[in-house]
């Protein structure tokens, strides 16, 4: 079990990274965040959405109404230039909390 | 027997009364139905598989924590501040996208509040038109001064209605007619539309109105100077 604090603090370069892929919806993020994860990452359902109107708030996606293969309504999230640069931001930070954590286990076993 | 959509419009109205809007409210019940989908492809039926798709979807409370976070753009508050000053404070359930229970006003107690609504400014309207609009205008004449742009426009288009008000007023009933006749949304937004209307309207005629009262004290006032 992931601690909330980290999948909430993960939850927005996810986000971002997915989208940068190209055009999706709530449903299928959810999804996909779950299968990269192997079902680790597992968000409540209704928590994804805040976060996705925050960031569309932020101007860093956008959100377009269109429609399901069975024709029901559905919201298509995007991203945006902010966004792209967002994504590069969070992907340097977490690159280099990383690169540190990883660094220390090395010298454990030295 | 478990009715899925009646069960839906429920969790809805559950959600709404915690303060989630409609537009969010579309885009998670969207969200539900895919995931009742996935569980039914499992094999469950549908009573479970609602269960564990409103479970996953979250607590309303916890889920509404974080929607207040999130805030509301712009537009949503402008298009609430319009449903409530046209008097729509429900205009959400009015336009989802559920087909059954979706809680319409009937056609003639809108109409009939309509009617009412613009009763006073049709009245105030007609008075200003016979009673102070040509007292004005006289003022003005005999104290030379001109009246300012905004007020001489808003008295040029109240005279335009005025000279074709039997040529408007078809108009209207014949749009109306029209969308009552061929426009399925239409009810959708007859609620919405007209009270935004009559808002407009009655805002519209009381200004105008004090505008003219102002300006008639001010005429009034250049009148003694000249004197």
């Amino acid at each position: 079990m992931i601690r909330k604090e980290l999948v909430a603090a993960s939850a927005e370069p996810l986000i971002l990274s997915l989208l940068a892929k190209g055009e999706s919806y709530g449903y299928a993020i959810i999804q996909e965040v779950k299968a990269r994860s192997g079902g680790k990452l597992n968000w409540t359902d209704g928590m994804l959405y805040p976060v996705l109107h925050r960031l569309e708030r932020r101007g860093l996606i956008k959100a377009r109404w269109g429609e399901s293969e069975t024709g029901r309504k559905r919201k298509y999230y995007s991203l945006k230039k902010d966004g792209h640069q967002a994504l590069q931001i969070h992907n340097e930070q977490w690159s280099m909390v990383h690169s540190v954590l990883s660094g220390l286990q090395k010298e454990q076993y030295v | 027997m478990f009715d899925l959509e009646k069960s839906i419009v429920n969790w809805r109205e559950e959600m709404r009364a915690a303060g989630i809007g409609a537009a969010v409210l579309d885009e998670l019940e969207g969200h539900l139905r895919e995931e009742i989908e996935q569980q039914l492809q499992t094999g469950l039926n549908l009573p479970a598989a609602f269960g564990i798709a409103t479970r996953q979807m979250g607590q309303t409370a916890a889920l509404k924590a974080e929607f207040s976070k999130a805030g509301t753009t712009i537009f949503e508050q402008l298009k609430q501040l319009a449903g409530t000053l046209a008097g729509t404070h429900r205009y959400q359930l009015a336009a989802n996208m559920n087909t059954i229970a979706t809680k319409l006003e009937p056609r003639w107690a809108t109409y009939l509040k309509t009617a009412a609504f613009i009763m006073p400014a049709a009245c105030l309207w007609v008075l200003s038109c016979v009673f102070i609009l040509p007292k004005l205008q006289q003022l003005c004449v005999v104290a030379k001064v001109t009246m300012p742009g905004p007020i001489a426009t808003a008295i040029a288009l109240s005279d335009l209605l005025r000279q074709n008000l039997i040529a408007t007023s078809a108009m209207v009933l014949l749009t109306l007619i029209l969308l009552e006749w061929r426009a399925h949304w239409w009810p959708n937004y007859r609620r919405f539309v007209f009270g935004t209307v009559m808002f407009v309207l009655n805002s519209g005629t009381l200004l105008l109105i004090t505008a003219l009262l102002i300006m008639a004290v001010m005429v009034a006032a250049h009148l003694s100077g000249e004197k």
